[in-house]
This record gives C-alpha cells, structure tokens and sequence, in this order.
C-alpha cells in the first residue's frame, strides 16, 4: 500500500516519535518528508529531518541538503545529527554542515563524522582543530581526525 | 521570597490574589509577603522548579506560558508549580560558553536511568538550588534541541542523573511539553488505549489519541482544552518525594 501524508504525520506528531518504526516507511515517504522539511511546522520539520536520515534511503541526502540550508537552527541541528544514518554522507553536505554558524550543528556533524569517517573531509575537520572558535568542538574534532581517511 | 508570579499561588487568567486569600480564610488587609508566605495557601502540596535557560522558547510559546500551561492542570492535582529559581545561560549572557554544544543535548536514547554523558555534564548546573535539596526539588533545562544519540528529535526527555531530578525541554516543545516531562519525573507513564486497532506492523500507531489526557503519548500538540490527570495520576505525583507540603 502506497505511503501517504497522514501516515507520515501519525509517525512523527507525537512526543518521542518511534524512529525505528517510523523508518519502516521507507523511501516513498522521502517526499512528503521533504515537504514538511519545508513548512511551517518547525516540530515536524525538525522530527521530518531526523527521519528523512534515519530511512537512508537514495534521496535522504538530498532531503538533508534542504535542513542543511534551512533558516532554523533547529532544523539544521536534526540534520547534523542525523546525517550519520547515511551510508555515504556527500562531501558537500557534511562541509556545509561544518560549515555552519551555529556550534551545535558543528558539534553534531563531527560526531556523525566520527561513525561514518567519510572520504574527502579531513582537511576541513583539520581546518577546524586549527580554527573553530568553540574549545569544545576543537576537542571533538582532535578525537575523530585520527578515524579519517 | 519568590514573586507573586512565582509563588504559583495565582492560576488562571481570572484568579485574584483577594480571591485566592478567600479560599484559604485569610483576612485583610493582606500584605504581598503573608499572602505569599502562607504555608498550603490555595495549594497543600507543592512542586518546587529550576528553571535554567540555554535557549528561549519561540514568544508563542513562551516558558511563561508553558508554566501557566502546567499551573492549570497541576491545580487540577491540587499540586502548586513554584518557580523557585531562574537562570538565564543563553550565549547572549554566557558568550560563547560550555553550554553551546549542550544546547544541541545528546540524550542517548533517553531511557530512565540511563543519562548521557552530555545530560550528567549539563545537569551539574544547579545554582539555585539550597544545599542538600538537590534531590527533592526539579531543575528544568530549556534547550534548543533534544536529540537520540542516533539522530531523533524529541520535544522534551524526563531522564536525570540519579539525584538529580530535572527535564530537558527543546525548543519545538508544546505549550504541554514542561507540564508533561515533570510528569514523567514525577513517575508518570504515557496514557494507555492510544493504540486502538493499530496493524501488526505498526503496534504504536496514534489511531486513537487521548487528546484530553496530560500524558498522551501521542503529540501534546493536539491537546484540546486543559487536559486532565485521573485519580491513579494523581495518587502518583502526590506520592513522590519531589511534591511537598507548600
């Protein structure tokens, strides 16, 4: 049976959503996650970025490219901290993230870093050992960089 | 001596402290003081908060109107909320603090017992609480978000480092969210019968929500009107040892 909005909704419209249940909706409820991604619910935005991770699925990464660029700091946290559910985290995501103005999104995409130890993102947790201005998000960076390729 | 507004003395929109000095038989003229400091006046029993500030909630749902939120249905416990301390630790106070990375708090997998080390490192922040109460009064850390060491996203989480007894509330909280997480510190479970004729393959589906019910499990969202604790609730939050005489 096709996945529909309101299946989706009843996942996540809840206090502590159930994410391993949740993932069991697969890939076809990617698009409807990445409508909520977008709306005006921050809750479900936020619960609808964690999931879109979580399933793993082909198009999770692009869903997570859009919480990456979006103006809550909430948003771009869930996406932090869920870009570790991806098999192959793009470079130009976990850079952004790396990126980002706000230390906890920092924080999060190291330890996502940290379980996935992607290619082609050393120089830029080595960038931060040198430069980030929080000591807290140097210490982590200085415990994953040893994992790295 | 707290605030009037912190006392939890005063509940609802309509309440008057006259009103309220009424139901406990004082007699006037009524100083702010005696009012406030009048031991089981309107409440017997009392719940005492720390509230510790990483990041404000949105205006529309203010800490503020989350206290008033919790008022309301703890007064239908006979319980008062009193505030007994506030601490504002947003970076536009702190600067670029420790409790930066917190404010994105790692909560493991938010199991009771089971703290993380990000919880145990932001619960040690308990200014404001007497020396030696730690383990009787509740502190609450609003934060921006509250995250499963796996990538999930929760509103609130009830678990605290043993004696220390506390909540985290995340910025996407309900206007429900403090009321419901100090339920759970206080021993209470999410509602049962939410999950009427869910399929096999999703036992915990939402098909029937309590909607009027404190501790749905559901989404404290879709709360319609002041929802309720029952008799069994009560009992429990009234039997633990964070609720004391006022």
């Amino acid at each position: 049976m096709p996945v529909t909005m309101e299946q989706v909704i009843n996942q996540l419209d809840r206090e502590e959503p159930n994410y391993t249940q949740a993932s069991q909706l697969g890939a076809e409820a990617i698009p409807y996650l990445v409508i909520l991604i977008q709306g005006e619910d921050l809750g479900l935005a936020v619960k609808a970025t964690a999931l879109a991770g979580i399933i793993n699925a082909e198009q999770s990464a692009t869903a997570l490219e859009l919480a990456a660029q979006h103006p809550s700091t909430v948003v771009r946290v869930a996406a932090a901290a869920t870009v570790q559910n991806l098999t192959n985290i793009p470079t130009s995501l976990s850079g952004k993230l790396l990126s980002d103005s706000d230390a906890g999104v920092r924080n999060w995409t190291l330890k996502s870093i940290g379980v996935r130890q992607p290619e082609g993102i050393r120089g830029r947790v080595e960038e931060i050992i040198r430069n980030d201005p929080d000591i807290g998000i140097r210490d982590r960076a200085r415990q994953i960089i040893e994992q790295l390729p | 001596m707290p605030s009037l507004r912190d006392s939890g003395k005063i509940v609802g929109r309509s309440a008057s402290i006259r009103q309220v000095a009424r139901q406990c038989n004082l007699s006037f003229p009524l100083s702010l003081r005696q009012f406030i400091n009048t031991p089981g006046c309107p409440f017997s029993r009392c719940i005492r908060l720390h509230i510790k500030v990483l990041t404000n909630p949105p205006a529309n749902n203010s800490i503020e109107t989350m206290l008033n939120r919790m008022r309301e249905v703890y007064s239908t416990a006979g319980i008062g909320v009193v505030v007994a301390s506030r601490e504002d630790l947003t970076p536009a106070v702190l600067g670029n603090a420790n409790f930066n990375t917190l404010n994105a708090l790692d909560v493991g997998q938010c199991e009771s017992g089971s703290p993380s080390n990000e919880q145990n490192q932001l619960f040690q922040n308990e200014n404001g609480v007497p020396a030696g109460q730690r383990n009787n009064e509740i502190v609450v850390y609003f934060v921006q978000n509250v995250t499963l060491t796996g990538g999930g996203q929760l509103n609130g989480c009830a678990t605290f480092p043993n004696g220390q007894p506390g909540a985290v509330v995340a910025q996407i909280g309900s206007p429900w969210t403090l009321a419901h997480e100090v339920g759970h510190v206080l021993g209470l479970d999410h509602v049962s019968g939410e999950h009427e004729g869910c399929p096999t393959s999703d036992p915990e589906c939402c098909s029937t929500p309590a909607v009027t019910r404190l501790m749905t499990g559901c989404s404290t969202n879709n709360i319609v009107g002041t929802p309720t604790v029952n008799q069994t609730e009560i009992n429990t939050m009234t039997s633990n040892n964070l609720t004391h005489q006022c």
